[in-house]
């Protein structure tokens, strides 16, 4: 018998979690450690490895097939381009101080589509393959070109057969004739609401009268275009962040049951002034004691509310399957499945590499919409995409669930060889399966509530807090 | 600060990564091997229980991640089709 590799890290509670490159885990001890580092299973231990699905007789058997499915089934692999985020305007009629790389004053000239780019979006959207189309509008404030996206929804009905758009507005200013867009069957809101109104009028609304002016136009589309077609999001400032609760009771009184809690995104100036290490640090605090607080909220409210991230990573560790979020997928391959259009008709693969190109660190711009595509400089990053054999993830019991974000590290540290356990997307996600494992082990009812919830099952099995004692 | 422990036999062809590593992850300390002994030095006085704790789950990784190489390639290679 053949044990397939397992990975450790000792818990807060005293144990070990191990886990396989297929994603199946298990507690146990420091000896059950011992004797299998040191090659002395017991005959107990092989069994349960056995049955378990962590050994296999030979290769090619059931056990060893089962487990490539597994390990298979984690892993992403890129689909056709079908998902495609243009940026009309970089011009915006708010200034909140922590987008100061990616929008420009509203009266700014020289920052919108003329009419040529635009043809050259048309044409480039023309040349994709799929038969369905999901089209993202960021900014800038988008909804300050409404003519674009009228022209842009227009073109792509014709062309494909299902189609998406979302609009990512402040909803700040809303024109009747934007209302009349939004409430088209084909299109969904976007928006940020950061935190709670206090929080929301200090960060980007500045006074009264616009926080008014904000959370009217948000009551309207939630009452008009439904919650189902609404979505917000909060950008925290780790530094100072609002009470959870108030956070929590603001979502949930507008029917949003979703919450996905995003750190500022520190460029330039405001990156060095905020020590990276610390920042994790400061964020993952924040975030435990959310989570903490939603299970308390939970445990007795008519509707649970979730936090979307941490319910994607814990479906990640639950199930295979879940790439949905462009920032946690292994391989990470971006530059194929979607793309970010800017104002200028340059494409990038994410939108960070947007940004780390426009503060010039680097370019990883990959053409643009006028002269085709390049994708020669993401591929080489493509090519060191993968956590299967990095020197640091192929000892980490979590490798498997986690992912790998490049762009992210070039755009914190310039580089992508830095020591894992220091960056800041290492340290955000060991924090986050760790508080994962610790609730999907945890007996107290009101976290096992939260998880059922969250997993969407109807009870948390204890079956899913797997030991070999 | 000084840690002084024996290193089982088995584990004598590890110890050479190990020390890379842990070196790595803890850049204020030092190791030398003597024999079947173990010694880790360092300025500031640490949770020395911790160190060889660290220590040993490095040794125990290294060992598990040379012998199960082949196994992991052949894997890898499975489900990419190469």
């Amino acid at each position: 018998m053949t044990v397939f590799p397992l990975r450790f890290r000792p818990s807060p509670s005293g144990d070990l979690l191990f886990a396989d490159e297929a994603g199946s885990y298990f507690k146990s001890d420091y000896d059950f450690l011992t004797r299998y580092a040191l090659g002395r299973l017991t005959d107990r231990d092989q069994d349960y490895l056995f049955r378990n699905g962590h050994a296999f007789e030979e290769v090619g058997d059931l056990a060893y097939s089962g487990f490539e499915h597994r390990f298979a089934s984690r892993l992403y692999s890129p689909g056709e381009l079908d998902y495609v985020i243009l940026v009309p305007t970089l011009r915006c009629n708010l200034a909140c101080g922590y987008c100061q790389v990616s929008r420009v004053n509203e009266n700014a000239p020289g920052f919108d589509w003329d009419d040529r780019t635009l043809d050259a979006v048309l044409r480039f959207l023309d040349g994709l393959t799929t038969r369905k189309i999901k089209i993202e509008f960021q900014g800038g404030e988008p909804s300050l070109r409404l003519d674009v996206l009228a022209k842009v929804r227009e073109f792509c009905l014709t062309k494909f057969e299902s189609c998406e758009f979302v609009v990512c507005t402040n909803l700040q200013e809303t024109p009747e004739e934007v209302w009349r867009f939004l409430q088209l069957p084909d299109v969904a809101v976007s928006t940020s609401l950061d935190g709670d109104m206090l929080t929301h009028e200090r960060q980007r609304t500045l006074s009264g009268g616009k926080t008014q002016a904000f959370l009217s136009n948000l009551n309207r589309a939630l009452d008009q275009l439904g919650p189902d077609k609404v979505s917000a999001l909060p950008t925290i400032n780790p530094h100072r962040p609002p009470v959870a609760r108030s956070v929590i009771e603001t979502y949930s009184s507008l029917g949003m049951r979703s919450i996905y809690l995003r750190p500022i995104n520190f460029q330039g100036f405001a990156r060095k002034k905020y020590d990276a290490a610390a920042s994790a640090a400061t964020w993952n605090a924040y975030h435990s004691s959310f989570i903490d607080d939603l299970v308390e909220y939970n445990w007795t409210a008519e509707y649970a509310v979730e936090e979307y991230y941490f319910v994607h990573c814990l479906r990640r560790v639950l199930r295979s399957g879940h790439n949905g979020h462009v920032d946690l997928r292994n391989p990470n391959i971006v530059g194929y499945g979607y793309v970010v259009i800017d104002y200028d008709g340059k494409v990038y693969p994410t939108d960070e590499a947007r940004m780390v190109t426009r503060l010039g660190q680097f370019d990883l711009s990959m053409g643009n919409v006028f002269d085709g595509m390049d994708r020669s400089t993401v591929d080489t990053l493509n090519s060191e995409a993968l956590n299967n054999y990095h020197p640091d993830c192929v000892h980490c019991p979590f490798q498997p669930y986690c992912g790998v974000d490049l762009v992210d590290d070039l755009s914190r540290y310039g580089r992508i060889d830095m020591p894992k356990h220091l960056t800041d997307f290492c340290q955000r996600h060991t924090y986050i399966f760790d508080k994962i494992f610790s609730m999907i082990y945890s007996d107290d009812p009101a976290v096992r509530k939260s998880m059922a919830i969250w997993a969407g099952v109807h009870q948390f099995d204890r079956a899913l807090a797997r030991w070999h004692r | 600060m000084l840690l002084n422990f024996e290193i089982a036999p088995e584990l004598a062809p590890y110890v050479a990564d190990a020390v890379v590593r842990f070196r790595y992850l803890n850049p204020g300390m030092d190791v030398m091997i003597s024999g079947a002994t173990a010694v880790i030095a360092g300025k500031e006085v640490v949770d020395i229980r911790g160190l060889e704790q660290q220590f040993m789950f490095c040794l125990y990784r290294q060992k598990i991640y040379s012998e199960t190489l082949p196994l992991r390639r052949t894997l890898l290679a499975g489900v990419t089709g190469q």
